[in-house]
């Protein structure tokens, strides 16, 4: 299609309006909060909203700041402007330098992290790295509020686990520590990444060794998936983690329902996991990937 | 519920009525009339559509209008002021970073964001800045050049670009590298395409594709459709003529809707003229069909086995076109080898995708005259289609060619577009445009034969060619369009770039459910060509010679009658080996690069004009006439031109209907007439795009418009000069044999400069005297090309170019991606006319041919549904994958071309799949046969060779 149907526009002047009109609406309502995404689905008939609301006409929910150490993202910030904020290269780099890579400039400007987590496009990178930084999202409603885990909010391939009325207001990030590594790494011939890989490891002792590591990979598989038995082989002296890698990839792969597509067969991308994880490994400590 | 908007556009605030769900780029096209806003996928791929707003680039077909108020928006409109063009589009102008101009403006947008915050970018930069907006003429390279360099046209910027003068002093307008003719409305966003024009109570036209690939019509509604508000017309195959079209006249099987059966998904069911474009699309929802489903048949080799599902009932089993060619003694030419290597290439179904899609809008004059805008390469054979299908008089016809976006073969036959507005037109009774969206093109196809190619090849110890087989099986899809000459072409380039004594070509073109596959840059040539050039890599390889060495002992020479009976003239391929070899620094590279790093070689060539037209016979309504006799002349010419000169002498007009598609093709007629009439070219204007005013050329394929369009051209300006001498004489007092023109518009007398007059002065008198100034010229190829037996046409052509490309890649040897790093080419295509302009066709082929061979494939599930039917899907090289590229030119020159010239922007493709395909294999250690080279493709061979070898190496074997 080239042309997208009729429906109304809203623009509500608070989230608890906007909140109130997606509960007077149900599943004929959709939050537009960038487009880059939702209008490319209702292009192609995917997604039928009468109603839509604007959330990036609320004031102030673009906002980004530093509370209680974690970064505080808005939801409708723009992919370009976190990338560009100096709080967030300051207090969460490896946040700051993912979204730099995010699809082309012209996406970054115009999509937003909020959005691009509630439509949980299986190729976006966010979600992959918010998994392993321990990321939550705050969805409010008429009701009340509740955060929650990255790893709770995707439902599955553009599914999300929203209660009806609740609009996702903002991000919540912990700082990164001196005794945090992390890092996020993707396989690309093109914009679509092929795989998304993110690790994310404690470690008291400037790299010798690792008390804790949390792992996960996306674009492979219809979500993206933690690595939660990987990430318990991932702990010891840098030694015996390096040797352990190649299990490690094995076990996220193993967690993640690889799918066998046009972008590569499942060994294929298995194969990727092993590679990546190497590399992002390296690069999480600041070293040379290859 | 529809309201009024304030939108602030390029500095001022316009009320526009606009409804919840209006796209920005729409209403800036359609309701502010700001056309340079162009769309190229409608789904945020492409960038053609970048506006800024509130100084960042976004992607106006992803942004609601209704949202956009309160905030700046710029359009390519509001670059320019008062009629002076920003610094970047000057740099846009003069460094090449303009062709077919579709990009142009989305570029532009994203090079001004990029330099508002960083005024003296680094490549890299310029690549973030610009990514994912797509171009497929320049190769990104132009592009580059000119945001770099946009520093020095600003009006305080210490060097604005040098006056460029003609490379050669023997001339004043060739090898002029001046700015193409039409950039400055390119880069303005001034330049119509077809769906930029609107007529007054236009309408809408959509057309209804096939969900399945095969399968019978059983019954068609329409009703409900025809009944929806704003609806004016739905037709269906039982209201278009019983006449097929397509391009080979001996294979027509194409109706412009279908009439029975669907073959392929997309195949052109019905189609509909609304009010306006929604209405038309759910129009099309409205039209109930019930097919009854029929196996689909998808693999060429599984399509011409007995018992296959049957496309067509005359292609028996399946095979549409059947050529068996021996030349020489086949079977001594393999006894007197020493060595001899066989091995099967696979290709890939790759598709043009110029970034602006088709378009069409026809109405009819009250007397009965069809006018036709549409984006074609082939005017002429449109309009020749339209009398066919139509049966209306050729004459009645008139078409007119706007600005094009890009063509590369899938805009040279006639399409569906041109047909179905031509007849919702007359229906109704009001203009009808129509548009393919991305997706509707890629159903509609016309891209590359996807061809299974075993060839036997053998020489020398010295690595001479004693004998070349070639057997290939080319995966046609569901029509023929022209897909009988790709089979021919397959085989008959083979022996033009080396001399090949004994040689045999069986090829097969079979049909398959899938979109027809027609005419692609170098047309049949490049995959055969990467198979033959890298089975001769391999020979290289095995007889310890180097492959370049090899290529020169081997090489074409001028004035060679090949085995299959090609004339060729002019040739230099071997003073592109020897300066690719040097430039490139081969001898320091090939075999000493680290563990993945490679350097690659491929030559090629193409025909500058196909030697005799696509269809037989006069021009006149083709079921006229009977099946004509072949005969080894033209009938009529295939280039023609008008030269006009203005009443004041000022300035010239040329006409032909030569297609500018991008390519240059305007600025190269140009050029020719200003260098012939000794004026500068500033003084020359053209007029190619309408059938009413511009004489018959045949359109812009097979190479053909640079040697034939520039020869018409210099006859009809040379038409000229002989009118004017002799009022020149009577001014100069002297005789007509003493007038000599100068190029410096100024005419003569011999031997004594100094009497002289203004050559519009002596236009005048002539106007003056005896009315209308004006020079005819025409271009008929050679008689008597090719050889005496079937096929022996296709391949003849005035001449040849040829060419060799080395290239420079790195392979991540871990993952198979592969990084492109480099191209070193030289060519020679004869005289240059702009070498700035060659060198364009050159570095836009290096990157699409590039990207052809590591990503580009049409790919489909097992009921022959496109699995990749967007820009997203398919991958095209962006600005970030582009590698570096030298273009270099041999010195040559073509007798049979105007001022010695002939073709670059086909052969320039064919050197580069094998060049590519080298060095991954230099840079992997594996030989890579077929295509696209994925990484995984090249993950799958590196472990199978490793896993040989241990084998090989186990402990005990021996």
């Amino acid at each position: 299609m080239t042309t997208l149907s009729r429906f109304e526009i809203h623009q509500p002047a608070s989230v608890l309006e906007a909140s109130q009109m997606l509960a007077q609406y149900g599943d004929d309502a959709g939050i537009y909060a960038g487009g880059t995404e939702l209008l490319l689905a209702m292009k192609h008939a995917a997604l039928n909203y009468r109603h839509l609301i604007d959330l990036k006409v609320i004031l102030g929910l673009n906002s980004i700041n530093v509370r209680n150490g974690s970064l505080e993202i808005g939801a409708t910030s723009a992919h370009r402007s976190i990338e560009r904020s100096a709080i967030v290269r300051q207090n969460q780099p490896a946040l700051a330098e993912m979204e730099s890579q995010v699809a082309n400039v012209r996406v970054r400007v115009t999509g937003t992290l909020g959005g691009n987590l509630c439509f949980a496009e299986p190729h976006s990178d966010p979600a992959t790295l918010l998994l392993v930084l321990g990321g939550t999202v705050r969805a409010e409603s008429a009701t009340g509020a509740r955060e929650i885990p990255v790893a709770e909010l995707i439902a599955g391939a553009y599914a999300n686990n929203f209660l009806p009325g609740e609009v996702l207001t903002k991000i919540t990030v912990p700082c990164a520590k001196p005794s945090h590594r992390a890092g996020y790494m993707k396989f690309q011939v093109h914009e679509r990444p092929t795989l998304g890989l993110g690790l994310w490891m404690e470690t008291p002792d400037d790299g010798r060794t690792f008390t804790s590591a949390r792992v996960a990979v996306g674009c492979v598989c219809p979500f993206p998936t933690r690595g939660v038995e990987a990430e318990k082989v991932l702990t010891g002296s840098r030694g015996e983690v390096e040797k352990r890698l190649p299990e490690a990839a094995d076990l996220i792969a193993d967690a993640a329902d690889l799918v066998d597509d046009h972008e590569g067969s499942v060994e294929y991308k298995r194969h990727l996991i092993h590679i990546f994880l190497r590399r992002v490994f390296r690069k999480a400590l600041r070293e040379p990937v290859s | 519920m529809i309201r009024t908007y304030t939108l602030t556009v390029n500095g001022y605030d316009r009320a526009v009525s606009i409804a919840p769900g209006e796209i920005l780029a729409d209403v800036l096209r359609d309701k502010l009339n700001l056309t340079g806003t162009k769309k190229g996928c409608n789904l945020g791929d492409c960038g053609a559509c970048t506006v800024l707003v509130d100084g960042e680039p976004m992607n106006s077909c992803l942004l609601l209008a209704s949202q956009m108020e309160g905030k700046q928006i710029t359009t390519i409109e509001g670059v320019a002021h008062n009629g002076k063009l920003a610094p970047i589009q000057k740099a846009f102008v003069e460094e090449g970073a303009v062709q077919c101009g579709y990009c142009t403006p989305g570029m532009i947008l994203s090079s001004v964001a990029l330099l508002e915050k960083n005024p003296r970018p680094t490549v890299q930069e310029i690549k973030d800045g610009l990514a994912g907006n797509l171009c497929r003429c320049t190769g990104y390279t132009g592009i580059i050049r000119a945001v770099q360099r946009c520093e020095n046209y600003r009006d305080d910027g210490t060097c604005a670009k040098k006056e460029v003068v003609a490379e050669n002093s023997r001339f004043n307008s060739i090898t002029l590298s001046m700015p193409r003719v039409d950039a400055a409305d390119k880069v303005t966003g001034r330049a119509q395409y077809t769906a930029d024009i609107a007529r007054s109570n236009m309408i809408h036209g959509k057309i209804l594709g096939s969900p399945i690939a095969h399968g019978r019509i059983k019954r068609i509604d329409v009703s409900k459709a025809k009944a929806l508000p704003g609806v004016l017309a739905v037709i269906t195959g039982a209201d278009v003529p019983d006449t097929k079209y397509g391009v080979s006249p001996a294979r027509y099987d194409e109706y412009v809707l279908a009439k029975d059966k669907v073959l392929h998904e997309g195949d052109n069911v019905a189609a509909v003229a609304a009010v306006d474009e929604r209405t038309a699309e759910k129009a099309l929802g409205l039209i109930e069909v019930e097919y009854e489903e029929l196996p689909p048949v998808l693999d060429a080799m599984e399509a011409i086995a007995e018992g296959a599902p049957q496309l067509h009932e005359r292609y028996k089993r399946n095979i549409n076109t059947v050529v068996e060619q021996t030349f020489g003694d086949l079977e001594k030419g393999f006894a007197d080898s020493d060595h001899i290597r066989e091995e099967t290439f696979i290709g890939n179904n790759t598709q043009q995708q110029p970034l602006e899609p088709h378009a069409a809008m026809a109405y009819w004059e009250y007397d009965g005259t069809l006018v036709l805008y549409t984006s074609t390469q082939a005017p002429h054979y449109v309009q020749y289609m339209l009398a066919h299908v139509l049966h209306i008089p050729l004459g009645k016809i008139r078409v007119i060619r706007p600005a094009v976006g890009g063509g590369f073969g899938c805009k040279a036959a006639t399409s569906p577009l041109d047909l179905c507005s031509a007849i919702l037109s007359r229906i109704t009774g009001r203009p009808v445009r129509m548009t393919f969206t991305r997706e509707q093109m890629m159903h509609y196809g016309r891209g590359r034969h996807k061809q299974h190619m075993k060839m036997k090849l053998g020489v020398d110890r010295d690595g001479k060619i004693k004998a070349f087989q070639s057997e290939i099986y080319l995966d046609g899809g569901a029509y023929t369009s022209f897909g009988v000459a790709t089979a021919y072409y397959a085989g008959s380039m083979m022996p033009t770039l080396y001399h090949i004594p004994n040689y045999q070509y069986h090829g097969y073109r079979v049909m398959t459910n899938k979109p027809a596959c027609g005419a692609f840059r170098g047309h049949g040539v490049p995959q055969p060509r990467f198979a033959f050039e890298l089975l001769f890599n391999m020979i290289a390889e095995d007889l310890g010679i180097d492959p370049i060495e090899i290529r020169l002992r081997n090489s074409m020479t001028p004035n060679t009658l090949t085995v299959n009976d090609l004339d060729i003239k002019s040739c230099e391929l071997t003073a592109t080996l020897l300066a690719a070899r040097e430039k490139s620094g081969w001898k320091e590279k090939f075999g000493k690069l680290p563990k993945g790093r490679g350097i690659g070689i491929g030559s090629g060539g193409f025909v500058s004009g196909a030697g005799y037209a696509i269809y037989r016979g006069q021009v006149q309504l083709s079921h006229e006439k009977g099946r004509e006799p072949f005969v080894k002349k033209s009938i009529f010419p295939h280039a023609n031109a008008i030269v006009k000169v203005n009443e004041d002498g000022m300035a010239v007009i040329v006409m032909i209907g030569a297609a500018e598609i991008g390519q240059g093709g305007e600025t190269v007629m140009v050029q020719v007439a200003a260098e012939e009439l000794g004026i500068p070219p500033s003084r020359i204007r053209t007029r190619c795009e309408d059938s009413d005013i511009s004489p018959i050329d045949l359109g812009a394929y097979s190479s053909r418009v640079t040697l034939m369009g520039g020869n018409a051209v210099k006859h009809a300006a040379t038409m000229v000069v002989e009118k004017m001498k002799p009022y020149a004489a009577a001014i100069l007092g002297c005789s007509e044999g003493e007038v000599k023109l100068l190029r410096d518009a100024r005419m003569v007398v011999a031997g004594d400069e100094t009497r002289s007059v203004p050559w519009e002065e002596v236009a005048r008198k002539y106007f003056n005297d005896r009315g209308p100034l004006v020079g005819t010229g025409c271009y008929k190829p050679p008689d008597g090309l090719g050889g005496d037996f079937k096929g022996g046409t296709v391949g003849t052509s005035p001449a040849y170019s040829f060419g060799s490309s080395v290239c420079e890649v790195s392979v991540d040897l871990e993952t198979g991606k592969v990084k492109v790093e480099r191209f070193t080419d030289f060519h020679d295509c004869g005289t240059p006319i702009n070498p700035q302009m060659v060198h364009g066709q050159v570095e836009g082929s290096m990157v699409m041919g590039a990207s052809e061979t590591v990503m580009e494939d049409v790919q489909f599930d097992k009921m022959g549904h496109i699995l990749n039917p967007n820009l997203h899907g398919y991958l095209m090289m962006t600005i970030k994958d582009a590698p570096e590229v030298f273009s270099g030119i041999v010195d040559s020159y073509e007798p049979e071309g105007p001022f010695g010239a002939k073709e670059i922007g086909e052969g320039s493709t064919c050197t580069v799949l094998a060049a590519v395909a080298h060095a991954i294999a230099n840079a992997t250690g594996v030989w890579i046969k077929e295509l696209p080279i994925t990484p995984e493709r090249i993950m799958n061979a590196i472990h199978a060779k490793q896993s040989i070898s241990e084998v090989v190496s186990t402990p005990g074997d021996d």
